[in-house]
């Protein structure tokens, strides 16, 4: 620990999907505000490797018909009944729409999906007329969505399952954007606008003095009015250091798959089972690769992100289902996402202050969090302004912030047009996905400073050859451009180096040793 | 020597051992504008890194490192003025035959009398196979792995454990214990150790590298470096034996799990792929199913031995020169070679008989001792052993190409054994 000292109005620990829209939308306003993150790039938790799926109308029945089976027999699942002042549903209304302007604004990519919920055999179908019956009660967007027979779902899905029967199709209910992208995408808006952000710093306590907070860290002590635990899955650890809390968090994960860019055509939007409790299967379109979901386990442990080949085998069975065009030839990669609940109420959020901590805010999301960030993030706000923190806005503040051109997504005028202004734009080195030099240059000038970091911003590394062949130069560009050796970088953390020797040195120091 | 118009007579896409083969012996037949367009910061694919010898036995008769064979070719293609364009990435092939690559300097749309696709071979990763446990830094290809230790120079950890006993993970095992990094075990999960016997011997046995056959690994542990995995035994059906769980420290883990012929462009020019090789349907002039368009080394299957991709380079870079030159077309005449018993594939997938010498590459299912390997009617050779990991030649001479019938349409390849 350093004896660095800071000073803020806010901090928020967590450089997640939570953390990110918070920073966001405080920078708007004359706070001071730090964003810390004990990662060495941002969106490391849950915001990288969870669905953090974007969604509204008939996709958000799933939840209203799992939430209606704990309703008391008789009562009719109607939207107050069953999700009476829920914060999670009340902000997945207002967010799904400003989604879109959002992304303009950060200059991060998105599309409209469809939804098809496909039923194959008698139960499902019983399932799907359910969830119809409960999204025509609830009404407005929830019944924004038309039943369709064979014909039509393999008309709309080609490569669909032909066993299916049934199916309940909604046009724009989905919306794909890469999550990590849109934690940097906030984050870096936050910092446009003087937010500051902290990577590689890990919060090891919190104390208080003279009316303030005290942040103890890894990278120092920063002196503070006001604490958000943005902190996802570690915020028990965190809300313990801030004050006394009445709840616990209890975990669930799911093997999520991605299929190689070559599959595309198997699938155009998002496609899934009917509802029923315990089931999940899905598959899904995210920009060119298709993404399985499988299982959903409960599990005491939150770090349970590691791959269980059980369930991965599992998930592509039941996704062959789906879509028989699926192989487990296709699979490029394989993680799992851990999701956190609150023990007292597992199907909202928690956004309250530390009962013996009036400046302590935890912010402690369910799924889905992406969908309402911008509405947690403005509540968030609203809650600090009540406590009389001065909301003076900004009147300079730029909501716009320039993302990295993507040179596979341009046009061959477009890339001559970049190459002429930066040739490291024509130096292409992640081959899979066509990433350029400038690209990886630019996520570094940016802010990325590991391999994780110069990946979620570039998409480097992420195709079918998992850095096969860019890795070991990706690695030079990162220890060219932050001047340090290629055996100090690092994958996502402070200390988790790739190349970690430098083989004459290795070699000379063993035989000197024997 | 760069080339300034854009209508060149052929494009080599991929500068290793079979694009530069391809290249030089289409200057030789008499082509005028060769290009070979290259991603890497230097010809000669793989061999760079592979600087240990035991290249060049047949084709030179000499004894060579990596290095050393490639620039031979190197030098042959710098004399024949065969244009290069390196760390250009070949955007886009068209079926007809527009290429479009991309480097510093931009963009440019190349149209070719005749290409050749050598794109060479990717490894398969862990996530692909989706082996279990967590996902640390310290995971490594041997491929990758070797270019880091031989040409970056660097290592990847202090105590290896390497998956699979493929070529490349036998010699980075050999070059790890020569850079004193200690190579705690080589897993294999088949009961016998998957390359070529000669590295078996000059790497494992030489080294003294410790392999655990029938064993597979069930769990990687450490986050957010790699802090051991978990090995177990397996049975007949390959599934690990629960009870024979045990640990082993270390801190990188390399995979030599296969490679796979990168054939990403080949699939979007609309190259007929074969599912087995994962490489594209050729006949013996290594034409693909696209007049024009051929193809040679380890992106049609994937070979055990540099020489023999130099020589199916130089029959694409023949046949190409011969294709633009017009001075040969191509006979209706097709047979298709089907792979029967214990074979697992044969390339060329077809044959058009019309050669003076047809030498077919093929591979066995699973081991066998004392076998006869059969092509149709028209050929039968004894063989005292095979294995998966050896590739078989086989040559069709002229005699035996005239025993082909004329109503033929297929020839069964098999191979029995021995009664």
């Amino acid at each position: 620990m350093t004896n660095q000292y800071d000073e803020a109005d806010v901090v928020i620990i967590g450089g997640g999907m939570t953390g990110a829209a918070i920073a966001r939308e405080l920078s708007r306003y004359k706070i001071e505000t730090i964003l810390l993150e004990k990662g060495g790039n941002l969106s490391a938790g849950q915001s990288k490797e969870g669905l953090n799926h974007i969604y509204t109308g008939l996709v958000m029945v799933s939840s209203f018909l799992l939430k209606s089976v704990m309703l008391p027999p008789g009562t009719p699942p109607t939207r107050e009944a069953l999700y009476h002042r829920n914060l999670k549903v009340k902000w997945s209304e207002e967010g799904f729409d400003e989604w879109p302007q959002v992304f303009k604004e950060l200059d991060i990519k998105y599309k409209y999906l469809p939804t098809l919920i496909i039923a194959q055999d008698k139960k499902e179908i019983k399932d799907l007329e359910r969830m119809a019956e409960i999204g025509r009660g609830i009404g407005g967007r929830y019944a924004d969505f038309k039943q369709v027979d064979r014909e039509e779902i393999l008309t709309l899905e080609p490569a669909a399952t032909p066993k299916a029967i049934i199916g309940l199709y909604a046009k724009n209910h989905v919306i794909d954007a890469f999550p990590p992208e849109i934690v940097i995408g906030l984050a870096e808006n936050a910092k446009q606008n003087d937010a500051k952000i902290m990577l590689n710093t890990e919060v090891t306590g919190i104390s208080r003095k003279n009316g303030y907070q005290i942040v103890e860290t890894t990278g120092g002590f920063i002196r503070t009015n006001f604490i958000i635990n943005a902190a996802g899955r570690e915020g028990g650890k965190i809300a313990d250091m801030g004050g006394a809390r009445d709840w616990n968090l209890k975990y669930a994960r799911s093997q999520l798959i991605i299929l190689d860019k070559r599959t595309r055509g198997l699938v155009k939007g998002f496609v899934r089972v009917p509802t029923r409790p315990g089931r999940a299967e899905m598959v899904e379109r995210r920009d060119d690769n298709v993404l399985i979901m499988s299982g959903y386990e409960k599990t005491n442990d939150k770090d349970a992100t590691y791959i269980i080949r059980k369930d991965a085998v599992r998930g592509i069975a039941e996704a062959k289902r789906l879509v028989p065009g699926i192989s487990e030839k296709d699979v490029i990669n394989t993680f799992a996402g851990v999701r956190s609940f609150n023990t007292r109420d597992p199907d909202d959020h928690i956004v309250e202050f530390a009962s013996n901590n009036p400046k302590f805010l935890n912010v402690m999301i369910r799924p889905p969090g992406t969908i309402g960030a911008i509405p947690m993030a403005r509540y968030v706000v609203e809650m600090l302004g009540n406590l009389g923190i001065a909301l003076t806005r900004k009147s300079d503040f730029n909501p716009y912030r320039k993302g990295i051109p993507r040179f596979t997504d341009l046009s061959d005028i477009e890339r001559k047009r970049l190459i002429a202004k930066d040739s490291r734009y024509g130096h292409v080195v992640c081959r899979c996905e066509h990433v350029t030099e400038g690209e990886i240059v630019k996520a570094i000038r940016q802010g990325a400073i590991t391999e994780e970091g110069v990946r979620m911003r570039t998409r480097a590394g992420m195709g079918r050859c998992k850095g096969g062949f860019c890795s070991p130069r990706i690695i030079k560009i990162l220890a060219r451009e932050l001047n340090v050796s290629p055996t100090k970088v690092t994958k996502r953390y402070a200390n988790d180096f790739l190349i970690p020797y430098r083989n004459k040195e290795f070699l000379l120091k063993k035989c000197k040793e024997e | 020597m760069v080339s300034t118009s854009n209508n060149v007579d052929l494009v080599v896409i991929g500068g290793g051992p079979a694009g530069l083969a391809a290249a030089y012996k289409a200057k030789e037949v008499g082509l005028d504008k060769v290009v070979i367009v290259e991603r890497g910061e230097e010809l000669g694919g793989l061999l760079p890194q592979c600087i240990h010898n035991g290249f060049g036995l047949t084709y030179f008769n000499k004894d060579m490192t990596g290095p050393e064979y490639a620039q031979r070719f190197i030098e042959k293609v710098s004399k024949l003025k065969v244009d290069v364009f390196l760390e250009t990435m070949v955007l886009r092939l068209t079926p007809d035959r527009k290429v479009t690559i991309c480097n510093r300097n931009g963009i440019r749309t190349l149209v070719a009398k005749a290409v050749i696709l050598t794109m060479g071979c990717r490894e398969r990763t862990r996530e692909s196979l989706m082996i279990p446990g967590a996902r640390p830094a310290g995971i490594f290809t041997s491929g990758t792995a070797q270019r880091i230790i031989n040409i970056e120079g660097y290592l990847p950890g202090n105590e290896i454990v390497i998956l699979g006993s493929g070529d490349i993970g036998m010699i980075v095992a050999r070059r790890l214990v020569l850079e004193k990094v200690n190579v705690k075990a080589m897993v294999e999960i088949l009961p016998y150790v998957g390359g070529l016997i000669r590295n078996q011997a000059q790497c494992i046995n030489d080294f003294e590298i410790p392999v655990l056959l029938r064993h597979t690994i069930t769990n990687i542990y450490g986050m957010p470096r790699i802090e051991g995995v978990t090995v177990a035994r397996v049975n007949n059906k390959r599934q690990p034996i629960s009870g024979t769980e045990k640990d082993i420290r270390c801190d990188a883990l390399l995979l030599s799990v296969g490679l796979i012929p990168e054939n990403e462009l080949s699939r979007e020019a609309g190259i007929e792929l074969d599912p087995i090789t994962g490489g594209p349907v050729v006949n013996e002039r290594m034409g693909t199913n696209i007049p024009g368009i051929f193809s040679a080394g380890n992106v049609v299957h994937i070979n055990d031995l540099v020489d023999n991709v130099t020589i199916e380079g130089e029959i694409a870079g023949w046949n190409a020169a011969e294709y633009t030159m017009k001075k040969r077309g191509f006979t209706e005449h097709r047979i298709k070679l089907r792979n029967g018993e214990n074979i697992k594939y044969v390339t060329p997938q077809y044959i058009l008989a019309d050669t003076k010498e047809v030498f077919l590459s093929m591979r066995v299912k699973k081991p066998e001792e004392n076998v006869i390997v059969q092509v149709g009617d028209i050929l039968t050779k004894s063989l005292h052993a095979v294995r998966p990991s050896e590739l078989l030649r086989v040559k069709l001479s002229k005699k035996e190409l005239r025993r082909i019938k004329e109503e033929t349409s297929e020839l069964i390849v098999t191979c029995k054994k021995k009664k």
